[in-house]
């Protein structure tokens, strides 16, 4: 039989790490919180060297933390980070999301980020290195020296991936990582290439894109996974580690895809993982590294609202592949990741539902975090302690969000 | 070849007739369309990294198995229309076969309510052999313009 009202939102009698009161996904106050709190102290993956290879190549990122930032690479092959705004009168400087400023542009010289309203010029490390009519306009009273962009701090590694962090005392990145991607190092010791960018844009919270990321259980959604992993002994002994800051990690299993009818023989592998292994961490507050040879897929959760995730999806493969190796690559990540994949359109209509589901506020029950099986797959570890760093620096309980305010239907 | 009136005609129907079939999911319709060593491929260019990219490469067989798997999947029942105009039909190298561009567009319409939504739009590029009684798809690119499809589609364009 059905529930009545008051039951549906009685609370389970569970232990309070195990339950989530669902309005931590809906809150608009919540996530402007999160936004302070979290994305503007986080180091964040803005974009991958590769995609900005030669000096002058510029990339902007749309911070989650509403932010948005150009990342150039000067003469030195250094990449530096600055907020995208001109100090003049805060126009945009950069419209494209890549390319060179190598060349001249209509407004200004080449090598220079030149705003196109009122020329102002600025190097790729950000210093002003011109302002038309200076002295004519404000004789010595504004000087260039004064006027660089607005740096972000930027560090490159771990892959070859460009983090930001607008928290001018953040921890290095290293420590912000707590480890988590010293666990799967091997397999990121060779320099890397993006060969694959889209975007999906879903009416739900990022978390909930990052949750289906830390759990296994949902492999019940996937044919594709249920048939090459979940049937196999190995498949029951992946473990979570986590990592202090909110980090998990899930352990290598070997894939058997030939039980998966048309898969391609897979006798290409990866540094560090043989045929068929899979590599997985999951970094707080919305990133997720994911190595399953002979492909890798990096996803970044860019929340556009409380109620709205961007999610950037790239794949990459080896510098040094030949062409054959880079197509095997691209067809497999294609085949289960793309667009047209097998499993990512599962996933993310997994987030569009229980987004459209949660978002009555006013009628919403407890949801459950609570599988405990030793840490192990199906385990729901990994949201447990994504919400347990999420509840040190947001200062809500995930079960009791309102401190026993009463539910706003009540 | 030379592209008759006739010849364009036969390209044309056959090329809706792919659509047709692939709109009402009669996937085995859609196969018997195709020529044993068709070659399918959906490619995009991404300005984001300045690259072009493949999002999808089938040859007959696997796409006859994405196809034959596609009741085990979960997916977007929301059924999308392919809409084409074809633009140039042009032989190729003395060959029985025809190249044939067409533009693309691609609709969702919403199980709930019917909504009509632009989806995609695209070209085709297909090379038709039309040696036989009745003409056979050889290869397929589906090139988009547009990148941003939701959740993406369980089913190839
Ligand atoms: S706003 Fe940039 S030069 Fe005026
Ligand atoms: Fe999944």
């Amino acid at each position: 039989m059905a529930r009545t009202a008051e039951e549906w939102r009685k609370r389970p009698e569970l232990d309070s790490n195990l339950i989530v009161d669902p309005r931590i996904y809906t809150d608009p106050e919540i996530f402007r919180e999160e936004q302070e709190c979290i994305f503007d102290k986080s180091w964040l993956v803005a974009c991958h060297e590769s995609e900005m290879p030669e000096p002058y190549d510029f990339r902007t990122y749309q911070h989650p933390g509403g932010h948005n930032i150009i990342l150039v690479r000067d003469e030195n092959n250094n990449i530096n980070a600055m907020l995208n705004i001109c100090p003049h009168r805060g126009n945009l400087l950069i419209y494209e999301p890549s390319g060179s400023i190598k060349g001249a542009s209509p407004s200004g010289g080449p090598k220079r980020i030149t705003c196109l309203f009122h020329a102002w010029a600025f190097d790729a490390t950000g210093e002003c290195v011109d302002i038309p009519r200076c002295a004519e306009g404000y004789q010595d009273r504004v000087k260039k020296e004064d006027y660089g962009l607005r740096g972000v701090k930027v560090e490159v590694g771990y892959g070859g991936f460009v983090w930001v962090n607008m928290d001018e005392n953040a921890p290095t990145l290293k420590e912000w990582l707590g480890g988590s991607l010293d666990a799967i190092d091997d397999t990121l010791t060779e320099p890397l290439e993006v060969f694959h960018y889209h975007r999906a844009v879903i009416d739900g919270n990022f978390k909930m894109w990052h949750d289906t990321n830390s759990e296994f259980y949902h492999d019940y959604m996937h044919y594709h996974n249920r048939i090459t992993g979940m049937m196999h002994p190995g498949y029951w002994d992946r473990e979570y580690r986590t990592f202090e800051g909110g980090h998990a990690q899930v352990t290598d299993m070997q894939l058997k895809y030939e039980s998966f009818k048309g898969h391609e023989k897979r006798e290409l592998g990866w540094p560090g993982l043989a045929p068929g292994r899979w590599a997985l961490v999951d970094l707080f507050p919305g990133i997720t590294f994911n190595i399953r040879a002979p492909s890798m897929r990096l996803d970044t959760a860019i929340p556009l609202g409380h109620n709205k995730v961007l999610v950037e999806f790239r794949g990459l493969g080896l510098k040094s592949d030949t062409p054959e190796e880079r197509a095997i690559r691209i067809r497999d990540h294609n085949s289960i990741w793309g667009p047209f994949g097998r499993n990512l359109p599962e996933d993310l209509l997994g987030t569009y539902g229980q987004g459209r589901a949660l978002s009555d506020p006013t009628d919403a029950p407890y949801v459950l975090h609570a599988r405990l099986e030793g840490n192990k797959i199906h385990d729901e570890v990994g949201m447990r302690h994504f919400l347990e760093r999420w509840q040190e620096l947001v200062g809500r309980d995930p079960s009791d969000p309102y401190h026993n305010q009463p539910r706003a239907a009540e | 070849m030379k592209v008759t009136y006739e010849v364009e005609k036969a390209a044309r129907e056959m090329i809706s007739a792919s659509c047709d079939t692939m709109d009402q999911e009669d996937f085995g319709a859609y196969l018997a369309l195709c020529a044993p060593e068709f070659q399918y491929a959906i490619r995009v260019y991404s300005p984001e990294i300045r690259r072009d990219m493949t999002w999808l490469e089938k040859d007959y067989e696997h796409m006859k198995t994405l196809l034959d798997l596609l009741p085990k999947q979960n997916r977007d029942r929301n059924p999308i229309k392919r809409h084409i105009s074809v633009r140039e039909v042009t032989s190729t190298n003395g060959k029985e076969e025809v190249t044939v561009r067409s533009d693309l567009q691609v609709y969702r319409v919403l199980l709930d309510g019917g909504e009509a939504q632009v989806f995609a739009i695209g070209k085709y590029t297909d090379r038709i052999d039309m040696s036989g009684d009745e003409p056979k798809l050889l290869e397929r690119e589906v090139r988009l313009d547009s990148r941003s499809l939701g959740a993406g589609y369980h089913i190839p364009f």
